[in-house]
């Protein structure tokens, strides 16, 4: 959490030579002079998830899984989730995610002594079973494996309850706990995707692009066309990930890279094929025939 | 080469055996009507003859569906494709593909066998023409050298047929 809030992580970015063309109407966030840019390490990350997700938890009174799940959907935009609620109401809201928070009454009725699991198709003591916030309930051993199945699947942030139809994110402590029983690696797995979907699936964050790769991923606060510098010393374009390039657009940048990388195929080319010519050093070509070339200009040389 | 594109061929998991065994004893104490399991030893890949619900465009005609399923079954959707000579319809194609959305995205681990050939019957049943899909031509010949509909990105964009 200290890592998170401390001086040593916040970078300030220059405003990009663009701010010329802004005045004073164009919105309150050309106007804060403050950081615009974070750095978050590897340690910090959780921390930072965490906030974003205190926050939901609190203002709609949810658990930890319920708003992973939302978040998620949301691309980690507590503003825009905020907003949807406001609009659209908690139900909405909740069906559009795939959370689900039904009022059981089943609790003080006592549970059968046995459940058939629709999957297997086998009879089960009701304590081999796992009934999910939706309301559907298999048994153990299937969750697992569909959870298996998923996880290495690349889906492990939307794993969906087993039930056809149901749009249900399955409750990830519950995906943790089976999935550990058998495949620890798996488990872990699974919490590394979930925590960087913080940074994979969030507009206001990007990994730095460094390479061997620093570790640390970069969160900006309101302008997501800047230009961001992380601590281990890499000045990018928070746009398009390449090195700063202002006043260039990203486009046009890319371009550039782009023509750049195809002309030194060129100078390659030039060196394996052509000899400079001595007097007026344009590189030339021997074409055919002897030893003895002549350049344009005039010169001729072997 | 053959065909019928087998998948890459793995073992049925525990689980997978022992469900389709029990789906198995299961259609043979009651088969979706218009359906008859081909016997064989080969619990991996089902064979089944559908035949044409009467007063449909395919009454009296019967049709083979050829169902491969992969080591984890039911949690991974099994790969459903007709033999040829595939049914004309606007949602099949000439290679026995299949367009229909719960053998791909919305397959669920609680469907089964018996479920999905009721969902392909009534699809076959409620067809006013016999014909191809739109695409038929680009799609077959992308699908060369036996690639499974699995593979696909299908588009499920016609809910009526």
């Amino acid at each position: 959490m200290e890592d998170y809030f401390s001086d040593d992580d916040y970078y300030y970015s220059d405003r990009d030579s663009l701010d010329g063309l802004e005045n004073e109407d164009s919105g309150p966030q050309w106007a804060s002079k403050g950081p615009t840019s974070k750095v978050i390490t590897k340690e910090s990350l959780l921390a930072a998830q965490r906030e974003d997700l205190r926050r939901v938890m609190e203002l709609l009174s949810i658990r930890v899984h319920h708003a992973r799940t939302l978040l998620i959907h949301y691309r980690w935009d507590v503003e825009k989730l905020f907003a949807v609620f406001v609009e659209k109401g908690k139900a909405s809201l909740f069906a559009e995610a795939g959370v689900s928070i039904v009022e059981h009454q089943d609790l003080d009725v006592r549970p059968p002594q046995t459940v058939m699991c629709d999957i297997c198709i086998e009879d089960l003591p009701s304590g081999e079973t796992t009934k999910m916030d939706c309301g559907h309930c298999f048994c153990n051993n299937c969750w697992t494996e569909h959870f298996i199945v998923k996880i290495n699947d690349g889906q492990s942030k939307r794993i969906k309850c087993m039930a056809h139809k149901c749009n249900a994110i399955c409750d990830e402590s519950v995906v943790r706990n089976l999935v550990s029983k058998t495949n620890p690696d798996l488990a872990e797995k699974f919490d590394r995707f979930l925590l960087e979907s913080y940074i994979e699936d969030n507009k206001r964050v990007k990994w730095c692009p460094s390479t061997p790769h620093c570790g640390n991923a970069i969160r900006v606060e309101d302008d997501q066309f800047c230009e961001v510098e992380c601590s281990c010393g890499v000045q990018f374009c928070f746009g398009c990930s390449l090195e700063a390039h202002s006043p260039c657009s990203c486009l046009m940048w890319e371009l550039w890279v782009k023509k750049c990388r195809d002309e030194s195929e060129t100078v390659n080319w030039i060196t394996v094929h052509t000899k400079p010519c001595p007097k007026c050093h344009k590189p030339v070509e021997k074409n055919g025939g002897c030893n003895l070339v002549s350049c344009i200009c005039g010169q001729a040389f072997w | 080469m053959t065909s019928s594109s087998a998948p890459s061929r793995k073992a049925l998991s525990k689980i997978a055996t022992n469900r389709l065994q029990k789906e198995l004893v299961e259609w043979q104490v009651n088969p979706p009507a218009g359906f008859k399991h081909k016997v064989t030893d080969n619990l991996q890949r089902w064979v089944i003859e559908v035949n044409g619900a009467p007063g449909t465009l395919y009454a009296n005609e019967t049709y083979q569906l050829q169902v491969d399923f992969p080591e984890h079954y039911p949690m991974e959707a099994p790969q459903v494709i007709f033999l040829p000579p595939a049914p004309l319809h606007p949602h099949i194609y000439s290679n026995g593909h299949i367009c229909l959305d719960i053998l791909y995205d919305s397959w669920s681990p609680a469907m089964t066998v018996s479920s999905i050939c009721i969902s392909i019957l009534s699809m076959l049943s409620s067809s006013t023409a016999k014909q191809r899909p739109a695409d038929n031509d680009r799609y077959v010949k992308n699908c060369r050298n036996g690639r499974s509909p699995k593979e696909t990105r299908w588009w499920f964009h016609d809910d009526k047929v």
